[in-house]
């Protein structure tokens, strides 16, 4: 009986949170993979089953390659100077400069301002002729591309933002991290004579090594998710060259109203993110240290 | 090996009026077990770590062997410091951390390998030697602290609080161990601790500080038996001494009643008032009419002693009787002092009106 009773405790304690995930997220995700065995259009009534269809032409797709590069290249140059920037930015201001609340608060404003007022900021700067960026490019002599207009550099105008926005996030993550390595230990490397380079490699490195693959995961998914800049700066733009996975789904389904072929890369998009945190989380167990 | 002579060696912070460490004079020989000890905020933790090169030197000459030092970075110093916390790398395995300074100094692989085993056979890590440090005690922690120490063979051993963080029991056994060790590597050592009977055990030499300033240098036996001031007598010794204002006329030792209890143990020529010291071992009990009354406040025992705690006219005092005397709290009882075995002292300097060797 008070078995009985125990069970139905954990059932009530847990259910009650449970309603709002299954109804706003298991759901809505077993519906779209239900959808992306169909044809829907996302606004007739009627729709047919067509099987794994949509999977066989997503997968054959050459917009699909190219989004799977876009979104591939965006993450990776995202991710890497994000962390590297982030931890400078934090030994930086661990040393205990004059103003440092101040410059840490101005370093961590971009994280907190919305990405689509920013966007519309950096569209002016990267405006070609009048535009901020070229006009400090022109100054020491430098080539003044046109930024979101051309295909080659459209893609690196927007990694730029988004690194811009997160680095000082990523730095807040790494101080801390830093103010958690016992001084000693930093006393210990002085006191065999290693070098900065060397006291950052064996010392500082390892003990954040948790903060850098938290970071990485989390910027991963940031990155596959997103919109925003995309969708103010470039709507996917020169022919294609921004268009990341996420944005070729939004394509897709709220331009093309191709509902199932856009839930079927939707799915697509789950199953990468989930390979990816899987993979970064085993390969982390080398060289991360609790 | 080393010897390390410091001179009128001072430490002021930027931040503070008053220096941390004032005029800090001491010689210390080749092999010498010095220990330095103090209350906290003392600074002896910041005189060792000047000795390391970890603090600046604000005044004065750190002499190490025949070379000024005091500009001279921590790696080029020939010292080994083991931490309070041990400090280790926790992402390193005890061989890693054991091998840290050789590898930075890039020592070859092989001669690392030799250096690491050997280091571990001594200090009986030999098992663990692929273990993370949180897998270890803290006993085993602190003896691969003293590995990073022992595997550069360097001629000096600062030691800062090594036993701290350790329980009683083991802080005895990690004594000995810290003993032997000496004894078997003979490197110069420095020890900081706050804890007097670590001092009164291990080392040759003991430095008392208080507020920076060095209150006496000598051996466990000087400083117990000839405490050249009330702070040092206070400060060695537990339980702690005895105090009682007394007067002193004639060479003899009086309580402010002119009851004699004592004569000096050699001239003072000095009248007048004094404070009397006495050591709870120096005192037994006797009959009423002989003795000075104590009132009982509780007693501990110990095994082989008890210690009686009650009050002398208005101080607190301790005394040690045998263990199968049977006291009651409460009680009176009756206690005379061993006469020879008195230390008076100025109540004004606080200075103990015996004449001192000065031992730099």
């Amino acid at each position: 009986m008070s078995r009985l009773k125990t069970v139905g405790k954990l059932l009530f304690f847990i259910g009650i949170p449970m309603i709002p995930l299954a109804v706003f997220w298991f759901f809505p995700m077993f519906v779209s993979i239900w959808l992306s065995f169909t044809n829907w259009d996302y606004i007739s009534p009627t729709f047919d089953y067509v099987g794994v269809e949509n999977y066989t032409t997503t997968l054959t797709s050459a917009d699909f390659y190219q989004a799977l590069w876009n979104t591939a290249l965006f993450a990776v140059m995202t991710i890497i100077p994000t962390i590297i920037i982030g931890l400078l930015l934090a030994l930086l201001l661990r040393k205990g400069l004059k103003g440092e609340t101040w410059f840490r608060a101005f370093l961590f404003s971009p994280w907190i301002t919305p990405m689509v007022a920013m966007s519309i900021v950096w569209t002016w700067i990267y405006e070609p002729d009048v535009g901020l960026m070229n006009q400090v490019l022109g100054w020491f002599h430098l080539p003044q591309p046109d930024w979101l207009t051309d295909s080659d550099t459209a893609i690196w105008a927007i990694i730029i933002v988004t690194v811009w926005k997160n680095a000082g996030w990523a730095m807040l993550f790494y101080s801390d991290a830093l103010s958690k390595i016992p001084n000693d230990l930093y006393e210990v490397s002085h006191l065999e004579g290693a070098s900065g380079l060397q006291r950052i490699k064996t010392v500082v490195l390892p003990l954040v090594s948790p903060t850098t693959l938290f970071l990485a995961i989390v910027s991963a998914i940031n990155a596959i998710q997103a919109y925003d800049q995309i969708q103010v700066m470039t709507q996917g733009g020169p022919s294609g060259s921004t268009r990341t996975l996420l944005y070729l789904y939004y394509q897709m389904a709220f331009e093309q109203f191709q509902m199932g072929q856009a839930t079927a890369l939707a799915t697509i998009i789950v199953v990468f993110t989930m390979l990816l945190s899987l993979i970064m989380f085993y390969a982390s167990k080398r060289w991360v240290h609790y | 090996m080393a010897k390390i002579r410091m001179v009128d060696l001072s430490k002021q912070y930027d931040n503070q009026d008053r220096k941390t460490i004032d005029r800090f004079n001491l010689n210390i020989e080749e092999q010498e077990f010095v220990v330095i000890v103090g209350p906290s905020g003392c600074g002896k933790s910041t005189m060792l770590r000047m000795l390391a090169g970890l603090e600046s030197i604000s005044d004065g000459e750190l002499w190490m062997n025949d070379k000024v030092v005091n500009d001279i970075p921590p790696k080029d110093r020939d010292i080994a410091l083991v931490f309070q916390n041990y400090a280790l790398y926790p992402h390193l395995s005890v061989f890693d951390n054991i091998a840290f300074g050789l590898k930075i100094r890039k020592t070859p692989k092989d001669q690392i390998k030799k250096q690491v085993e050997k280091t571990a056979d001594i200090l009986g890590l030999t098992d663990y030697l692929k273990h993370k440090p949180k897998s270890l005690s803290g006993g085993q922690k602190q003896r691969v602290a003293l590995g990073r120490a022992i595997v550069r063979n360097a001629n000096i051993f600062l030691m800062d609080e090594p036993l701290s963080n350790l329980d009683a029991k083991l802080r005895t056994h990690m004594r000995e161990e810290i003993m032997q060790l000496h004894r078997r590597l003979k490197a110069t050592t420095i020890y900081v601790t706050h804890d007097q009977t670590e001092a009164m055990t291990m080392a040759s030499k003991i430095v008392i500080l208080k507020d920076g300033y060095i209150q006496q240098i000598g051996t466990p036996k000087e400083v117990y038996n000839q405490p050249k001031n009330i702070f040092v007598a206070g400060f060695i010794g537990a339980p702690t001494i005895n105090f009682l204002p007394g007067k002193l006329s004639n060479e003899e030792i009086k309580l402010l009643d002119g009851t004699v209890v004592g004569g000096v143990q050699q001239p003072l020529f000095h009248e007048g008032d004094v404070i009397i010291g006495v050591r709870p071992e120096n005192m037994s009990l006797t009959s009423e009419q002989k003795g000075i009354p104590m009132s009982v406040r509780f007693t501990e025992m110990m095994g082989a002693d008890m210690f009686v705690h009650g009050e002398v006219q208005g101080e607190k005092w301790k005394i040690r009787v045998n263990p199968d005397e049977d006291i009651c709290v409460g009680e009176t009882i009756y206690i005379q002092l061993d006469a020879n075995k008195l230390h008076v002292f100025d109540p004004h300097t606080e200075e103990s009106l015996y004449p001192h060797k000065e031992l730099v």
